[in-house]
């Protein structure tokens, strides 16, 4: 036990710059060695993460994995981290506060482009992750922040897939692919804000609880629509879209949803929207326009949803619309109460353990949507705000500004 | 002109005449008092003033314009603010982002701004938040700015409630039984607090009681209701002394 506790603070007392240096000598060297060491441990291949899709294959595999993984990873990060510690201080001293998060950001995507870069799967769950990060925490914003219950997250991300798929399959000119990528969608995200916006007007007309009836309509019509539009495949799906989603472009993305929502919760504006969650009424009568509170907060986040959509079409290269139904819905909706309600970093953490667990649990299948839900329900019966709920990273969320989530900093 | 002209104000609850040809003048800086018995209407005064009800016949006019029909927020922008009788805070969130909330229509910054944290924005929230401090130093409940406004005793919550309400930058303030849950400590504090308000922010009070000490005492002019009707209105001792007003609260004298 005290054991434990040494070990826990002596861990704790190495900067997270210096774990971020660490691991990121790490990437690089398994760059260099990661395949010779695999074949020495009597690996079929190099795992591609952590040795879990190996070990699923055989458990054979589960011991040389994490084998692989203690001298892969943990070792050389845990040394040169430990090595760059007393440098940590005198970097972070010539950085101006302005410069810090950039320097941060350039690190982690870094760290993620070298030791994914190289690598199809690896390529494809890291910007899954991406995606399933700007999918919750644009939900959380309508779920956590405003107390309202959407459940048709999907159906907004599916007019983004398609709108900006048809735009760059079938409108742009090809040669153009990555340079009209973000129009395309921005494209997609504006489409989805205006379905949203039409969804959002007769919803927030009356109060109460209609919120989650509509959307769960919308998300049905929304597929149900795309499967009789032959023009764009009906239900045969979509295709033709060049690969356009990578590390660099989910990474960007991601982390532009995460600052863009995170400075409008904290702004007057968006402290109005949490304002509504707490008691309507007195929001009104504090001369807060709650119906367009709740009508923006709603556009801003099926924009987003939108984002993710086509992100999402260009990652996968094949779209149809029973991808958007109300299963995709769900795994948001899991994604968002796992992290904890009105969290931003709470929906970044839910949104990167879903993924994770998806993979690790793909062997099960079907079962896994047995699992998942068990798991979700245990947890939020231990911890009922999820993993952060109305908690924030300081280092998303400055300390004193955390409490405009009604929230402490951690 | 008068601030607040209200003139045959009549509600109906499905066909319950819940008001009925209510009327009242309050000019500016007066401090008036609405009392009856639970039922005899006085909340749903305040939520047909404030635009919570459509009320079915009737006029209120704010310095002579019709405020009925406008949403609520736009009437409380125009300066007519209220508490609440079962306090509204909004309770998970700290003490000083529940002031902070009531300056949204004194929001100057674009919602682009908002979304980049540029321009104005940055400094506009600063700027509240110096506010809502100063507002909360003036009635002692700064020292509870960072708290969660549920983690309050209840007389400071009623307090912040007054704060939050004073951040809209009020004319005219409806207090919904303020004293609701206090001792005569509490009370006595609170009368003060009252007169305090009125003098330094130049307000017009109108408050709804069952507190007659404090309604007796503060109140300059008071309206007596009961089932809907207005039974009674003058000052303190000649409503104390009204036959109906007795009546209606301690039932009907028994003929011998």
């Amino acid at each position: 036990m005290a054991l434990a506790q040494k070990l826990k603070s002596h861990l704790a007392s190495i900067p997270p710059l210096a774990y971020i240096l660490g691991m990121l000598a790490a990437a690089v060297t398994e760059r260099l060695a990661g395949e010779p060491l695999a074949v020495l441990l009597g690996l079929p291949s190099m795992p591609s993460l952590f040795g879990i899709t190996l070990s699923q294959r055989s458990p054979l595999f589960l011991p040389a994995s994490v084998a692989y993984d203690a001298l892969m990873y943990v070792i050389p990060t845990y040394v040169v981290a430990r090595l760059a510690t007393p440098f940590v201080p005198r970097i972070l001293e010539r950085l101006t506060a302005g410069l810090l998060m950039p320097v941060y950001l350039l690190l982690v995507f870094a760290l993620l482009q070298t030791w994914g870069g190289y690598h199809e799967y690896r390529i494809l769950v890291l910007s899954l992750m991406g995606i399933n990060v700007i999918l919750a925490v644009s939900l959380n914003l309508v779920n956590g922040y405003m107390g309202e219950f959407s459940v048709g997250h999907a159906g907004f991300m599916g007019v983004g897939a398609y709108v900006a798929s048809i735009l760059t399959v079938l409108v742009f000119p090809r040669s153009l692919g990555q340079l009209t990528f973000p129009l395309a969608l921005l494209a997609g995200g504006v489409m989805a804000a205006l379905a949203g916006l039409l969804v959002a007007i007769p919803s927030f007309k009356i109060r109460g609880d209609y919120l989650a009836i509509i959307t769960l309509a919308v998300n049905y019509i929304i597929k149900n629509g795309i499967e009789n539009i032959e023009k764009i495949g009906g239900s045969r799906g979509f295709m033709g879209m060049a690969k356009l989603t990578n590390i660099p472009s989910a990474f960007m993305w991601s982390v532009l949803t995460l600052w863009l929502i995170r400075n409008f919760v904290l702004s007057p504006r968006g402290r109005a929207v949490v304002a509504i969650r707490e008691d309507e009424i007195a929001a009104e009568t504090m001369t807060v326009d709650t119906r367009y509170t709740k009508i923006l907060g709603f556009c801003t986040s099926s924009f987003f949803a939108g984002i993710a959509g086509g992100l999402f079409a260009h990652l996968l290269l094949y779209i149809n619309p029973s991808t958007f139904s109300l299963l995709k819905s769900t795994e948001v909706l899991v994604m968002v109460y796992l992290g904890g309600m009105a969290s931003i970093s709470g929906s970044l953490l839910g949104a990167v353990t879903f993924t994770l667990l998806l993979e690790l649990l793909r062997p099960l299948e079907v079962w896994k949507w047995v699992l998942i839900p068990l798991l979700l329900v245990g947890m939020l019966l231990r911890r009922h705000a999820g993993l952060m709920g109305f908690r924030e990273f300081s280092f998303l969320v400055p300390r004193e500004e955390a409490e405009s989530h009604g929230s402490a900093s951690d | 002109m008068a601030l607040l002209q209200i003139s045959d104000l009549t509600h109906y609850f499905g066909g319950l005449r819940a008001v009925h040809d209510f009327d009242l003048t309050l000019n500016q800086g007066e401090l008036i008092g609405l009392i009856g018995p639970n039922g005899a209407g006085k909340t749903t005064v305040f939520n047909l003033i404030t635009g919570i009800y459509r009320p079915s016949e009737g006029s209120i006019l704010l310095d002579g314009q019709s405020i009925i029909g406008l949403q609520p927020h736009r009437i409380a922008a125009q300066g007519v603010c209220r508490t609440f009788q079962t306090i509204r805070l909004f309770s998970n969130v700290s003490v000083l982002d529940n002031v902070k909330i009531a300056f949204y229509s004194q929001i100057q910054s674009t919602l682009l701004e908002s979304l980049l944290r540029a321009g104005r924005s940055v400094q506009e929230d600063r700027a509240f938040g110096a506010e809502a401090m100063r507002l909360l130093a003036l009635f002692g409940v700064d020292r509870y700015a960072h708290e969660l406004a549920r983690n309050l005793p209840y007389g400071e919550q009623r307090r912040v409630e007054i704060v939050r309400a004073l951040a809209t930058k009020p004319r005219l303030l409806l207090l919904d039984e303020p004293a609701a849950g206090m001792n005569p400590g509490e009370i006595d504090h609170l009368m003060d607090l009252i007169y305090y308000i009125r003098d330094q922010f130049k307000l017009t009070i109108f408050l709804i009681e069952h507190q007659m000490r404090l309604v007796m005492r503060t109140c300059e002019r008071i309206k007596v209701m009961d089932f809907g009707a207005t039974i009674a209105e003058g000052c303190p001792d000649e409503v104390r002394n009204d036959q109906r007003v007795l009546k209606a609260y301690l039932g009907e004298e028994v003929e011998a």
